[in-house]
């Protein structure tokens, strides 16, 4: 490797122009400048919605003097952890460049089927009255399952994501109701409803849960092999696999962790709800809401691109938004309409800030 | 090949490769040496330049005939297998990924790695250093590594590949037409980086259509035509106008 040519003039040869620099200085001037930020703002960039958010808050405040009031604040907290947890699923597989309307059939049908396990006859339960902790681990395994088997059909059937979720969704929302003939299972075990329902003073235990999985993954993102080679995959497939990157089993992977997560989300809801209904996850459309709060938090459903900081974001900007449509008392047949056109409204504004971006 | 040769064994050398697409013979029986400096291969479309590239890279196995990396047999059929023994190749478009900074594309699949609490974790900060420092030696106008593979020109996105080659040892890189995309300031930039890896005793080995560049360019010229090297030379000793006679094969 020391070994130098003795071909000098060869050498000489091949430099026509002598020139050092090629670029243009403009180009230059303009990437310097993207580099010259510090660290701590490419963290806020992470985050292009918090002024929206800050705007929203203002808003909320001044329309309504119960907005700011702590029962209403941690309140919103609860509400969105649950939305946050199936977001931050649906935001994995976005950045796969994938997608996965089943996560909306995960998040009713496994507490559903953990519940439907665990609890008495008498309460629409099977009657095996399962233990309640066995039943958190079918929670976890059932999302794991229906993540692996979306992975396995996308994946290595190479069929489209689009249409196996969309099955996916419709059929497990037909299993949900058909467990419990679409009653609702109200007698939840203690350790089902305390994350999703109990509070640590005023602090909703369910915010901090959620708090801490943001954490784990958003760190997992960042600083993890496996968590780099998610945004690798979803960046350039093709790269990715000549770098060495196992591209199918990210993928699968990446299905399986979405759904585990949507059961976590849908088993937080359960617990703010204190039952189980035949219409939660499915019928109340929450896959929407997943879908767009990733979106307006910055992830790309062309893949590669998004974190954890800007899907907080996100969820909080329409946790917010639904909170102040229900303070002010907007119609409730109309509430759709303003919702969506908030959402609308949301995306625009993230395309915008978020084109001035760089990369994490 | 070099005149103050040490080395008794070719860097990278194939014996009697042969691929055939149906009934068409891309190679037929090539053999060839590559020794430190800068091997140019030319030749018409269709003459099997890329296709022998293709195979010393991993992207194609061959139907007959080995491959030898400093004399010892290798087979692979994958990049990433080639990419292991230190045969490293440029393609354009495959290798990068645009929505990843320069110093995760520099490191992708391959990432620095520190200690927290017994975890290990990627090492973002050694490796935007180190990506930093290995494109510092490609003396090229350069963003810090941070900056999104997406911002960069073309000849800057070569140079990423080929910082990545050097940083991870390759024995051999190869480069299929890696000017053909870019602008005559930063074809005379990339061709001078890599004409100052070749004078580091790395082993590179152009592809191209641009007679003239390659003259200028490269210490041995290979001439393919319908699947065979027709003609070995050193550019000081031949013209165009024999090169292109034999291109097409009137010589």
């Amino acid at each position: 490797m020391t070994r130098v040519s003795g071909e000098k003039e060869a050498a000489a040869l091949a430099q026509p122009t002598g020139q050092e620099a090629d670029s243009p200085a403009a180009a230059e001037a303009e990437l310097q400048q993207i580099s010259g930020d510090s660290r701590a703002l490419s963290l806020l960039r992470d985050a292009s919605l918090l002024p929206v958010l800050v705007a929203l808050i203002v808003f909320g405040a001044l329309i309504s003097p119960y907005f700011l009031q702590g029962d209403n604040f941690w309140g919103i907290g609860q509400y969105a952890s649950s939305i946050a947890l199936i977001t931050a699923g649906e935001a994995l597989v976005l950045m796969i460049g994938s997608m996965d309307l089943s996560l909306g059939g995960t998040y009713g049908f496994a507490p559903m089927l953990a519940t439907w396990l665990v609890a008495p006859a008498s309460a629409f339960g099977v009657g095996l009255n399962l233990n309640p902790y066995a039943g958190l681990i079918v929670l976890l395994l059932a999302g794991a399952a229906v993540g692996f088997v979306n992975g396995l059909l996308i994946v290595k059937a190479h069929l489209s994501a689009f249409i196996v979720t969309l099955g996916m969704l419709i059929g497990l929302a037909g299993v949900q109701d058909g467990l419990v003939d679409g009653q609702t299972i109200s007698a939840l075990p203690t350790c089902f409803s305390y994350i999703g329902g109990n509070f640590w003073g005023p602090v909703p235990v369910s915010l901090v849960a959620t708090a801490v999985v943001f954490v784990v993954v958003g760190l997992f993102l960042r600083y993890r092999r496996a968590g780099r080679a998610i945004y690798a995959v979803g960046g350039s497939a093709e790269a990715a696999r000549a770098a060495g990157i196992n591209v199918d089993r990210v993928k699968i992977g990446v299905y399986m962790a979405a759904g585990v997560l949507a059961a976590m989300g849908g088993f937080v809801e359960m617990g703010r709800d204190g039952a189980i209904t035949a219409s939660q996850g499915y019928s109340e459309g929450v896959i929407f809401i997943a879908f767009a709060s990733a979106v307006i938090g910055g992830v790309s459903l062309l893949g590669g691109k998004g974190n954890m900081v800007g899907v907080a974001v996100g969820v909080l900007v329409l946790a917010v938004v639904q909170n102040i449509l229900d303070l002010k008392n907007v119609n409730v047949f109309w509430e759709n309409a303003v919702y969506g056109l908030v959402i609308l409204i949301a995306l625009v504004i993230a395309r915008v800030i978020g084109d001035r971006e760089t990369q994490t | 090949m070099l005149d103050n040769n040490t080395v008794a064994v070719p860097r990278l050398a194939a014996t009697h490769l042969s691929k055939w697409y149906g009934h068409v013979g891309a190679l037929r029986e090539v053999s060839v040496e590559f020794w430190p400096g800068l091997t140019g291969i030319v030749g018409d479309n269709g003459a099997g330049k890329s296709t022998l590239l293709k195979i010393f890279s991993g992207f194609e196995v061959p139907d007959e005939g080995e491959v030898l990396l400093d004399g010892h047999p290798v087979a692979f059929h994958t990049a990433r297998a080639a990419r292991t023994v230190g045969i490293e190749s440029l393609y354009q478009s495959l290798a990068l990924v645009n929505t990843l900074s320069v110093a995760d594309n520099v490191f992708l699949g391959r990432e620095l790695y520190r200690r927290i609490l017994g975890m290990r974790v990627v090492d973002r900060r050694a490796m935007r250093k180190d990506a930093d420092d290995a494109l510092k030696l490609l003396r090229i106008s350069m963003p810090p590594s941070r900056v999104g593979v997406k911002q960069l020109s073309g000849g800057q996105r070569q140079a990423v590949a080929l910082a990545r080659a050097m940083y991870f040892g390759a024995r051999v890189v190869l480069l299929d037409e890696p000017t053909a995309s870019l602008g005559p300031r930063e074809t005379a930039a990339f061709l001078r980086i890599i004409r100052d890896t070749a004078d580091h005793g790395e082993t590179v080995v152009v592809v191209g259509h641009n007679l003239p560049q390659m003259l200028e360019l490269a210490d041995h010229l290979l001439v393919m035509r319908a699947g065979r090297i027709v003609a070995a030379f050193s550019p000081k000793e031949t013209s165009l106008r024999e090169l292109t006679d034999f291109m097409v094969g009137s010589a």
